[in-house]
């Protein structure tokens, strides 16, 4: 009697977004929930300050718990990610499956009650997105592969600025930071 | 005196007949050498004077190319129309932008370059430590060089720029003096 109809909350929404450096050095990390965004790449004296801009999702140990889930994907990106050696004596047909280097790794793997989803550039800047894993969700998510595409030219387009060097954290305040965050919460706002 | 909409006319056909290039390609080269110029000296002041010169041999050469496919065959009658010209038809041409003549002082010697857009700094987002900088201040230089050429002295200077957060880019020029033509020193009469 009364109260509202149960609601299925099988669209799992993104918790954390990580970008990883060539050299897997982390360049850049936010905490997603609700709506709101944390800055996650500092942990030190500067957590917490407004200068990472950004809600109070988690305190220090949270972000630290998505560092060790972001490192632990990149050994699985790694092993996707190499090249098929081309085998002795076969000749490879252009434009064959086998020679095909996608960018979208898709599912990478559970890791306590997060998904893993990865893509990682031609340049091998890695895109590390943690969803929140839903009873009787599956694990394949297409409209993931838009929104790794969408981070990639977000982040090139922020790359082509002189200023930004290529081995330093990226500004989470400013245009890169603000695009990326509302593509985020649009895409976990979808129903 | 050639009304504005025929600069307009004029700086359009100059366009269409120039060689392009890419644009985000010519971004990145004005972007590296500006990267380069801040590495080399270390006080902006000094960048800014560099990128001045640099406009400065720029225009030297940039009005001969000017005056023989910009379609303006008539000479500019006083300084309103020089403005005009300069904003209507070799912005265009070269750069591929509209600006607007404004701000004219009451002696008629003082006039702004309103651009709206610049493609030198399509991805450009300056960092604080280099506020003082004047990305764009090849353009300043390139305008002192092409008019000192055709016998206008002026001085130009930034006073408005998108890149520290203003709207528009607003170049002030001002006019010093018509250069005479003046003999050599070795032409001197001695007698």
């Amino acid at each position: 009697v009364g109260g509202s109809p149960p609601t299925f909350d099988t669209m799992p929404s993104i918790a954390c977004v990580s970008i990883i450096g060539k050299e897997n050095q982390p360049l850049w990390m936010r905490m997603y929930k609700d709506g709101l965004s944390q800055e996650a790449l500092d942990v030190g004296p500067r957590f917490g300050s407004a200068e990472g801009g950004g809600a109070q999702i988690g305190d220090e140990d949270e972000v630290l718990r998505f560092h060790f889930l972001m490192h632990s994907a990149l050994d699985i990106v790694e092993e996707r990610h190499r090249e098929p050696l081309p085998k002795p004596g076969r000749a490879v047909a252009a434009g064959s499956k086998s020679q095909q280097v996608t960018m979208y790794l898709g599912y990478l793997c559970p890791i306590e009650e997060f998904h893993l989803y990865g893509y990682v550039s031609n340049t091998h800047i890695k895109f590390i997105v943690a969803l929140e894993e839903r009873e009787g969700g599956n694990t394949a998510q297409p409209e993931l592969q838009n929104l790794c595409k969408q981070m990639h030219h977000l982040y090139v387009n922020q790359v082509m600025n002189p200023f930004v060097s290529f081995d330093q954290p990226l500004k989470s305040t400013g245009p890169f930071g603000m695009e990326l965050d509302r593509l985020v919460h649009a895409f976990n706002a979808r129903s | 005196m050639a009304s504005s909409k025929s600069h307009a006319r004029s700086g359009e056909q100059a366009w269409a007949k120039m060689p392009r290039v890419n644009g985000e390609f010519f971004a990145l080269t004005y972007g590296a050498m500006v990267m380069q110029l801040v590495k080399d000296h270390e006080d902006v002041e000094e960048v800014n004077t560099q990128l001045e010169k640099m406009g400065y041999n720029i225009g030297v050469r940039l009005i001969d190319e000017f005056l023989a496919k910009g379609g303006v065959n008539t000479q500019c009658q006083d300084h309103r129309e020089t403005a005009d010209v300069i904003a209507k038809v070799a912005f265009k041409m070269f750069l591929g932008i509209s600006a607007d003549v404004t701000s004219w002082n009451s002696a008629g010697s003082q006039f702004s370059l309103l651009l709206y857009e610049n493609p030198l700094t399509e991805f450009v987002e300056l960092p604080p430590q280099y506020s003082g900088l004047i990305y764009s201040n090849v353009l300043c230089g390139a305008i002192r060089g092409g008019l000192e050429m055709v016998g206008i002295k002026v001085e130009c200077r930034f006073v408005r720029d998108t890149l520290r957060g203003d709207e528009v880019n607003e170049i002030q020029v001002q006019i010093v003096e018509r250069i005479e033509e003046t003999m050599g020193e070795g032409y001197a009469d001695n007698s």
